[in-house]
């Protein structure tokens, strides 16, 4: 049961956390847009984790997103992710997926990222998007199981502390 | 008694140094978040290498949120000399890619003017906090995905301990 509602909390944190995250990505070019200077705080924000460069960014408002499309895809896919785990796991199920799984979602964006990289060739951004979208895809997987995780063994370890304090005590 | 879980400051220290290094050097950091994932990672490797025992998701999530938020000190310290060299690569590329001008939305070549002005001491520290807290996030991301890919695998102790304890209980009766 205490696994449970952990898992269920953490679940529904990371669902509010990255819907967040995509406010403060749409947001960005929409406060540009009406001149509003907090505009300069939402790209901030996310410049740490992304290069923001206008020509691989989708555009709203005639202003780039505040991440790129790789990125875009990235979270968007988180949020599937995160849409599907229930369904495809189940709220109590807390293994991971097969390195083979882990592997096969990370080739395309592996491969692409060389070829840009290597200036073998240059992804237009929908497909960027769409590689980003399979990464993203299978994190949830891995971030939902793991916080949960990071979570219960705290719990468990206060307990021991306390215990072993009751002992001493007693 | 011997700990034989490893201390976690060296692997988040290095995977941290490695992130932050990569993220803030031109060019390199047109990978985004992948330093940072991959950084964490690293530290997860590094951490369950040394390990004696199986380590747990939660162990792979403490390593990963330190290399974050070594990531992101490394790379804000980083990022203050490297700041015009960054800011010239980023010109370039607009540059090139100025051909499909056509594609892009009016007014997409002024957009770089607005950036980059703000550069005080006390919008660099909040920067840097935010950094950490995001950098944070994803290293915790990568430090899991780490330990599902590198940790020692547990063995079914639970298991063989409770057939253990039944046969102890068949034998006395």
């Amino acid at each position: 049961m205490k696994k449970r509602s952990t898992i269920l909390a953490v679940y529904l944190f990371s669902m509010i956390g990255i819907f967040i995250w995509l406010g403060i990505i749409f947001l960005a070019p929409y406060l540009r847009y009406h001149n509003s200077g907090w505009n300069v705080l939402f790209y901030s924000i996310l410049s740490p984790v992304c290069h923001q460069i206008p020509s691989r960014s989708f555009f709203l408002f005639g202003y780039p997103l505040a991440v790129c499309g790789r990125c875009l895809g990235i979270y968007f896919g988180f949020i599937i992710g995160t849409l599907m785990y229930p369904l495809v796991k189940g709220l109590s199920n807390t293994t991971f997926p097969k390195t083979k799984t882990f592997i096969l979602f990370s080739l395309p964006i592996i491969f692409d990222t060389l070829g840009n990289f290597l200036r073998i060739w240059m992804t237009p951004n929908l497909p960027r998007f769409i590689i980003g979208f399979l990464w993203g895809l299978i994190f949830p997987f891995y971030f939902i199981p793991g916080i949960t995780d990071f979570f219960l063994t705290s719990v468990i370890k206060k307990r021991n502390r306390s215990d072993k304090h009751l002992e001493i005590e007693t | 008694m011997e700990n034989p879980k490893p201390g976690m400051f060296v692997p988040a220290l290095i995977g941290g140094a490695v992130a932050g290094v990569l993220s803030g050097i031109p060019l390199l950091n047109c990978l985004c978040c992948l330093w940072i994932i991959g950084g964490a990672m690293l530290a997860s490797y590094i951490l369950s290498k040394n390990s004696l025992v199986a380590l747990t998701a939660g162990d792979g999530a403490i390593v990963g949120i330190f290399t974050g938020i070594v990531a992101a000190v490394i790379d804000a310290i980083i990022s203050i000399p490297l700041a015009a060299i960054n800011r010239e690569f980023i010109m370039s590329i607009m540059e090139k890619i100025g051909e499909y001008a056509d594609e892009m939305p009016a007014g997409w070549e002024t957009w770089l003017e607005g950036g980059g002005a703000a550069t005080t001491f006390s919008m660099q520290m909040i920067g840097l906090l935010i950094s950490a807290v995001v950098f944070a996030v994803l290293g915790a991301l990568g430090g899991i995905i780490g330990i599902s890919l590198f940790g020692k695998k547990a063995p079914p102790q639970d298991k063989g301990a409770t057939d253990v304890v039944k046969d102890a209980d068949n034998s006395k009766s």
